[in-house]
């Protein structure tokens, strides 16, 4: 296999183009600052910038060690050439073409197809790879504490983002319990209050009815005041209710108000989602042409194979009929001359290969055609769930814009009817005034008491109210904008509850088991590397199990004549590179064994002389005998423009 | 309906595209989705 890299105003590099190949070890050469770094950033950059042009969080501050983003701190080390606007990176091998278009601040605009971030941490050795970096105790974790290898490279990254995602809804669903407990706890002794409020409330009533008879001076002006004071009384409690229930009906509004605010969101979302797919749609009808291309490429390879078949079936029947004819017959093909059974075999043996290529390149069309067509009917699929989804949510609005109108006449009806009973409160009570200044002045000590009870009913009639108030917010519970009875929402979030922690234990479960297997994997990929490098001085290079993931190294002792663990920190230098090496590949064969791209950047010289010759074997046999990029740097003096030289 | 189910979460394992706050968002749905089945068949 060949890759052609091209390059566009990238690091130092104003153009340059290099090619690769599968079968030979790929050797950068150029002097410090000649651009083979720019180069291998380059690459990198391509195999691992995500097709939506955003690197997480984590990952983002590998790229700018690497110099693939532009560091804040030093925007001179930037990816892009400081002279330049934008730069672009252009990587084509086996039928894959990637482009990458960065501007100068760092902007992306166009990023790969395919690139996957996880490259950054296991694609490349140079001295500014985690690896390297952690052994060295130069990064922030300690230099034994690989746990990142086991989870921010498989799945229990993803698993433990969600377990996070479910323990905060877990913990807002908690709150919300405890606010329910909280109200039902509240609830009853309120409601015992009431009862004994509308008690004395009846009580009092029943002394003001007595008293009244004693402080009138006729019996008409008697009957007069016990009917406005049961007017006042009715007015007071239907403010009240009007109160309690206007509440309650607010209460409701906001939840409405916040499910058309959820799904306008959802229908934000989904309008974006619909334009990507479009978009993407858009973009692979104008590769159908290439659909024509491959059925013309399809037909001429039939043809070509109907061609060798033919010259093939020539062969073997001449084979066949050699036995009789002493090894000797005349050419099938020419039918002159004569041919012996060792050019015959050798004949079909060609034939026989070149058949297969043509079958492969055949297969390998249909592959691509398939795909095409499976991605065009898939995109064209999730089009149509879209708009569904679409239709589905415009529904829901008009359903609640529909329920939202009658809420906000039945509140505004409410209010009308508040105000309306505040005005004839404010009326009676005027005119209960006007009665009690004809009171009868024999006996100020009646009157004086009919004032007391007057003002307690007050104060009972407020006490009531505030009592009523509390019950009624305590008596609905808004959860997740239902607006239901705490009895209810207590069962319901309890419930939730449950599942959500149900949930985190599974998700957990299967977190450990994807780190369990990704050790297991990362450490038989390091017992088969230590076999194929044969760097004897190390008995052991694993990682422990569960829950740290800790760096463990066996090391051969001369003082003592075996081996004996050895903390990471305390090796030597070019001990520190050989281990980093193996973790490096390591890494790159436990996760990304099929991205044919391993980048060895300004390393291979840190070795000692020893080292370096079985590295080199190595690589060499790796590349022999798999089908893979390898690619390293090497300084040479004086050579001030880049070049890839092969081994 | 299979509430907040494995399927569901095993699909966002693996879905690559889905950014944190997008992940957040179809989690809060789900359990919203969630509540309201559940307020439903209690209430029927």
């Amino acid at each position: 296999m060949k890759a052609v890299l091209h390059l566009k105003n990238i690091g130092g590099l104003l153009e340059g183009k290099f090619d690769f190949y599968s079968d030979k070890l790929n050797i950068i050469e150029s002097a410090n600052s000649g651009g083979k770094t720019s180069t291998v950033k380059a690459l990198v950059g391509v195999l691992s910038i995500p097709p939506n042009g955003t690197l997480s969080e984590e990952i983002f501050d590998e790229a700018q060690k690497l110099g693939i983003k532009t560091d804040p701190r030093n925007p001179y080390e930037g990816f892009v050439n400081v002279h330049a606007d934008k730069g672009s990176v252009e990587l084509d091998f086996n039928q894959l073409k990637e482009n990458y278009l960065v501007k100068q601040n760092g902007e992306i605009l166009v990023a790969p197809k395919n690139g996957d971030e996880r490259f950054l941490l296991t694609g490349i050795l140079s001295n500014n790879s985690r690896v390297l970096r952690q052994l060295r105790g130069l990064d922030t974790r300690e230099s034994d504490d690989f746990k990142w290898a086991v989870d921010d490279l498989s799945y229990a990254k993803k698993y433990s983002q969600i377990i996070e995602l479910l323990k905060t809804e877990k913990e807002d669903l908690s709150y919300t319990s405890e606010l329910i407990n909280n109200a039902l706890r509240q609830l009853e002794p309120l409601k015992k209050e009431e009862a004994t409020i509308l008690e004395k409330i009846n009580i009092v009533d029943e002394e003001i009815i007595v008293l009244n008879d004693e402080i009138s001076v006729t019996k008409e002006d008697s009957e007069k005041r016990k009917k406005l004071e049961k007017r006042i009384n009715e007015l007071v409690n239907n403010i009240q209710i009007y109160t309690v229930l206007l509440n309650q009906k607010l209460k409701e509004e906001n939840a409405n108000e916040n499910r058309i605010k959820d799904k306008e969101g959802l229908l934000k979302q989904n309008k974006y989602e619909l334009k990507e797919m479009q978009d993407k749609l858009n973009k692979l009808k104008q590769r159908e042409n290439r659909k024509k291309i491959i059925d013309d490429e399809i037909n001429k390879l039939i043809a070509q194979r109907n061609n060798i078949d033919g010259l093939l079936n020539l062969y073997v029947v001449a084979e066949s009929s050699m036995k009789d004819r002493k090894n000797e017959i005349i050419c099938p093909l020419c039918n002159e001359g004569h041919i012996n059974h060792q050019k015959v075999t050798k004949e079909i043996n060609k034939y026989r290969l070149e058949r297969n290529n043509v079958n492969t390149n055949i297969i390998d069309f249909n592959q691509e055609k398939q795909n095409y067509i499976l991605e065009l009917s898939e995109t064209e699929e999730a089009i149509n769930e879209i708009k569904e989804e679409i239709s589905n949510i415009n529904t829901e609005l008009i359903v609640l814009n529909n329920t939202n109108k009658p809420k906000q006449d039945e509140i505004k009806s409410i209010r009308t009817n508040i105000d309306r009973d505040n005005k004839n409160l404010k009326i009676e009570k005027d005119n209960l005034k006007v009665l009690n200044k004809n009171y009868s002045s024999n006996n100020e000590e009646v009157k004086e008491k009919y004032e007391q009870k007057k003002n307690q009913r007050d104060s009972l009639n407020e006490k009531l109210g505030s009592v009523r108030q509390q019950i009624s917010s305590l008596s609905t519970i808004d959860l997740y904008n239902n607006i239901i009875k705490p009895e209810i929402a207590k069962k319901i979030s309890e419930e939730i509850l449950n599942i959500i922690i149900d949930r985190i234990n599974y998700l957990e479960k299967r977190a450990n088991e994807e780190r369990e297997q990704a050790a297991k994997k990362f450490n038989d990929n390091i017992n088969e590397l230590m076999d194929d490098l044969g760097f004897t001085e190390f008995k052991t290079i694993k990682l422990s199990g569960s829950p740290s993931y800790r760096l463990y190294v066996e090391r051969y002792d001369p003082t003592k004549k075996d081996y004996k663990s050895q903390d990471v920190g305390t090796l030597s230098t070019s001990e520190k590179l050989a281990i980093a090496l193996i973790l490096q590949i390591a890494l790159k064969e436990t996760y990304m064994k099929n991205l044919p791209f391993l980048i060895l950047d300004d390393v291979l010289e840190g070795f000692d002389l020893e080292r370096h010759k079985r590295v080199i074997e190595y690589l060499e046999k790796k590349v022999k005998q798999e089908d893979r990029f390898i690619i390293a740097t090497r300084l040479v003096e004086n050579l001030n423009t880049p070049r890839v030289v092969y081994l | 309906m299979d509430k907040l189910s494995i399927k569901f979460l095993e699909e966002l394992v693996t879905n690559k595209k889905l950014t944190n706050q997008q992940l957040q968002s179809l989690i809060k749905q789900e359990i919203k989705q969630t509540v309201d089945e559940s307020l439903r068949s209690k209430t029927k």
